[in-house]
């Protein structure tokens, strides 16, 4: 370990070295000859931004040109040195690569911002090559960090306070984003001081986790969609006579048992308020107790999987697809995972639908929601033009909505799009889009006309799902399973947010310090204690000595903290 | 010492790279063990604000760390004798066997596993051992039952140990091979003429010849005591069987490393040094005493 890092670090240091160099000379050279175009079109933005434009050219103090607003371009060509984040399943148009995409020449003319890579790396890796460039405090102008890194930053003073700049030329798109998740946005700040840019997630719709039923099995026994959890069972019981399906989805980290544990009341996972005001963890609350005891009942019966202690996610989509797997617990995005092997191994109508948690106790389901922004677009202290990185921020978010109104071309916007991922490090995103995308095509489709679709992502959603419905598109299935009209993840999902059938978790945004330091020691203590509980290897009172051992393991410690947290709020 | 110098610089010279390489890359870093001392923050370095014992305060506070040293010690010391007692009987095996090619092909075979990874060799082994996987299949053919080999906290730490044996044996016997090649054929020849046969031959002549080599490989080995093979079980554990089957690197993995904590990794890092170091002397100790083995 040691010794990769020592070489590492020497070798890092070396090409940051030269790539800075690098980097200067060329902003020096290529800046001159830019200036008449920029001046052109400046004009006409500030007419559009309207009276935001207006109040930042006297906030802005002695710098060699003036920035103007939220889209002004620039006088004089502004390099920005940027952590890209690479995608190698995605293809680019012919001669694009990372360095010159639609993103990188939108930056470049409608900005007149050259974003130059400082180094680029994939999801796996950039966290760590991240962690690189701060150990070597040679931080690039802009980059994307992860929660830990952003304190780490603060801590080491190494970013810029961006503050002033935020106010003066972030969009009003992107301050009515922040608005609707002001937890979050509030995250990236430390002291009153804003460090790091939230990027948001696409929503709460996105967490509402379904109960997918294989479709194709379900019609052909003809049976009732499930309003109990006694419904539910029935039908498992019913695939697993007609089918010998193994029994519901269950996994080693039980993510899907949890998925259905509102069913009880019962959290896990989550923060909740207790009955007498304090806040605890779900997974110690007597409802979880509950749902154990009749998991460990299923067990013994043969509803879920029996080697569910030693399966993985990847081999109950390999189950799903070798048709075994008839009720399947999961996140939204299963179409694609499993939905496509499926369609194209088991037949056309062999995809699942989604159902929500049918109750078990009679009282309705909440679902647990959590908040959904992870990462924070952060400006290095040495960065000479902070403001271009907002100005980046507000074109993604101008390409997103604007850029269509104001006559862009269908064409265009898409060639962006196709290649979103280029603009990752740079982006807010709409913390509705989902939601408002699902509510947009369900209209168009329901209405048969294209032509309500506005956005780029509303059209690929009406693809999908035009695509799977007249052809079966195996490749359309997942979008399908994703935003259908009816009994899919959204469409189902959607009456539960505007319903507001949510719990939200008490920790949102921040995490305590003595939680991230137990890393997920507390939880694979519950973990570990609920499998042996649902297999029958301990009896369900085993439950109670578990929460004591988590308590003394740091749970107690944990929850302080997160009621310290709460009541300084 | 300066005559030997002046005569035999080129083989001093020789050695320079190699000292060079160790110095590098083991003995600066060394310096990096301050941060198991500190709350180390990356983009502040070393001058991180010093917390002195707390790191190791905490991971002893925490219930489930003893144990996975236990099962790290438990794991490692049967993986060592049982490897060692497989290569050295598969050796013996191979070196009776007279067919050259014969002798070739097995040793080839068992060497082969050796070369793959451990996680090309997870997935074939989940899907082998599976509850109806190919072996449980057999099994239960014969009557005997199936066995939750992955899933049930009592078998796992074997499953483990087995198949790290099977996987491992190969190179071990190569090495014993190469020595048993090397006993004086004499010994042999003056022993039948006593009247010994192939097992006599084994017990007085073999095994005491092989004694100092398995002495050198156990002592070794005994540095790897508190590795009981991270990329193996990391693959193949899952909560279930964490009781008998996590380990300090596994456990270390989820506590610190997803949570990017260095200053935790390197507390259990340095802990981890300590006890080897504290092994592997009390062995060589132990070697010389009982087998007269000694590297200076």
């Amino acid at each position: 370990m040691m010794k990769k890092k020592v070489l590492s670090l020497l070798l890092a240091a070396a090409l940051t070295m030269s790539l800075a160099a690098c980097g200067e000379k060329e902003a020096d050279s290529g800046s001159s000859a830019q200036n008449t175009s920029g001046d052109a079109q400046s004009g006409q933005q500030t007419d559009s931004q309207g009276d935001s434009g207006q109040e930042t050219s006297s906030g802005t103090e002695a710098k060699t040109q003036t920035p103007g607003g939220p889209l002004t371009p620039y006088d004089e060509t502004v390099t920005l040195k940027v952590a890209l984040m690479i995608d190698s399943n995605l293809n680019y148009q012919e001669g694009d690569d990372i360095s010159s995409n639609p993103w990188t020449r939108g930056y470049k003319e409608k900005l007149n911002i050259e974003v130059v890579p400082a180094f680029t790396a994939e999801w796996d890796d950039y966290f760590t090559k991240i962690n690189l460039a701060i150990v070597d405090g040679n931080l690039p102008d802009v980059c994307m960090v992860n929660t830990t890194q952003l304190q780490q930053l603060i801590q080491a003073d190494m970013l810029y306070d961006l503050s002033e700049v935020y106010e003066t030329y972030a969009s009003d798109r992107i301050k009515s984003y922040m608005a609707l998740e002001p937890e979050s946005f509030e995250s990236g700040k430390s002291g009153g001081k804003l460090y790091g840019i939230a990027q948001l997630g696409v929503g709460p719709i996105a967490q509402i986790d379904p109960v997918w039923i294989r479709k194709d099995w379900k019609d052909a026994l003809n049976l009732e969609d499930p309003k109990t959890m006694d419904d539910l069972v029935a039908i498992e019981k019913a695939f697993q006579a007609e089918y010998g399906s193994t029994g519901i989805a269950v996994d080693q980290s039980l993510t899907t048992l949890k998925i259905m544990a509102p069913a009880w009341g019962a959290y896990p996972d989550i923060w909740v308020e207790e009955p007498g005001g304090q806040i605890g963890f779900g997974s110690v609350q007597p409802e979880m107790k509950t749902a154990l005891a009749e998991w460990a009942k299923w067990y013994q019966e043969g509803i879920i999987n029996d080697g569910f202690a030693v399966t993985n996610t990847e081999k109950l989509n390999e189950d799903a697809v070798n048709g075994k797997l008839g009720i399947y617990p999961f996140k939204n995005w299963l179409g694609w995972t499993a939905g496509t092997d499926m369609i194209s191994n088991l037949g056309r109508e062999a995809y699942l639908e989604a159902y929500a948690v049918p109750s078990a106790t009679g009282e309705k389901v909440l679902y647990p929601l959590n908040c959904d922004n992870s990462t924070y677009t952060v400006v290095s202290k040495d960065c000479k033009n902070p403001e271009a990185a907002l100005k980046c921020i507000n074109f993604f978010a101008y390409m997103e909505n604007e850029a269509a109104e104001e006559g862009i071309s269908q064409e265009e916007i898409l060639s962006y799009f196709e290649v979103e991922h280029a603009a990752q490090i740079m982006r807010v995103q709409d913390p509705n889009l989902d939601r408002s995308t699902f509510l947009a095509t369900s209209q168009a489709i329901a209405a048969q006309d294209e032509s309500l679709l506005e956005t780029r992502k509303q059209q690929q959603a009406y693809a999908d799902i035009v695509n799977f419905t007249n052809d079966g598109s195996t490749t359309a299935v997942g979008g399908y399973m994703l935003w259908g009209p009816e009994k899919s993840a959204y469409s189902m999902a959607e009456p539960i947010i505007a319903a507001g059938d949510v719990i939200k978790n008490k920790i949102w945004a921040v995490i305590p310090d003595t939680i991230n330091r137990a890393g997920s020691t507390l939880s694979d203590i519950l973990t570990e204690g609920f499998t042996k509980i649902i297999m029958g290897e301990e009896p369900i009172d085993y439950f109670d000595t578990l929460v004591e051992e988590w308590r003394a393991a740091g749970g107690d410690e944990a929850t302080q903290a997160v009621n310290d947290m709460c009541g300084a709020q | 010492m300066k005559k030997r110098l002046k005569t035999e610089w080129q083989m001093h010279l020789m050695l320079l790279p190699g000292i060079l390489l160790v110095f590098i890359f083991s003995y600066i870093p060394l310096y990096g063990l301050v941060i198991a001392f500190q709350d180390y923050n990356p983009g502040r370095g070393f001058s991180s604000p010093w917390v002195g014992l707390s790191h190791f305060r905490y991971l002893f506070s925490q219930p489930n760390f003893v144990r996975t040293i236990w099962n790290s010690l438990y794991i490692a010391v049967f993986k060592i004798l049982g490897g060692l007692l497989a290569s050295v009987t598969f050796a013996l095996l191979l070196n009776e066997i007279g067919n050259r090619v014969m002798k070739r092909l097995f040793q080839t075979l068992i060497y082969i596993p050796h070369f793959l990874s451990w996680v090309i060799l997870a997935g074939v082994m989940s899907d082998l051992l599976a509850g109806d996987g190919l072996v449980n299949r057999i099994l239960e053919f014969a009557n005997l039952g199936a066995v939750n080999f992955l899933g049930s906290p009592s078998v796992f730490p074997w499953t483990m140990i087995l198949s790290d044996i099977w996987k491992g044996f190969g190179f071990g016997t190569v090495v014993y091979l190469a020595a048993l090649t090397g006993i004086d054929p004499e010994l042999y020849e003056a022993a039948r003429i006593d009247g010994a046969g192939r097992i006599s031959q084994t017990r007085y002549v073999t095994l005491p010849m092989l004694a100092p080599t398995v002495v050198l490989m156990l002592v070794l080995s005994l540095g790897n005591v508190m590795n009981a093979g991270f990329d193996q079980i990391f693959n193949l554990y899952s909560p279930v069987v964490y009781r008998t089957g996590d380990i300090i690197d596994t456990y270390v993995y989820r506590l610190g490393i997803m949570q990017a904590q260095y200053s935790v990794g390197t507390a259990v890092g340095l802990f981890k040094s300590v006890i080897s170091l504290i092994l592997i002397t009390s062995s060589y100790i132990l070697a010389d005493k009982a087998a007269n083995y000694r590297v200076f």
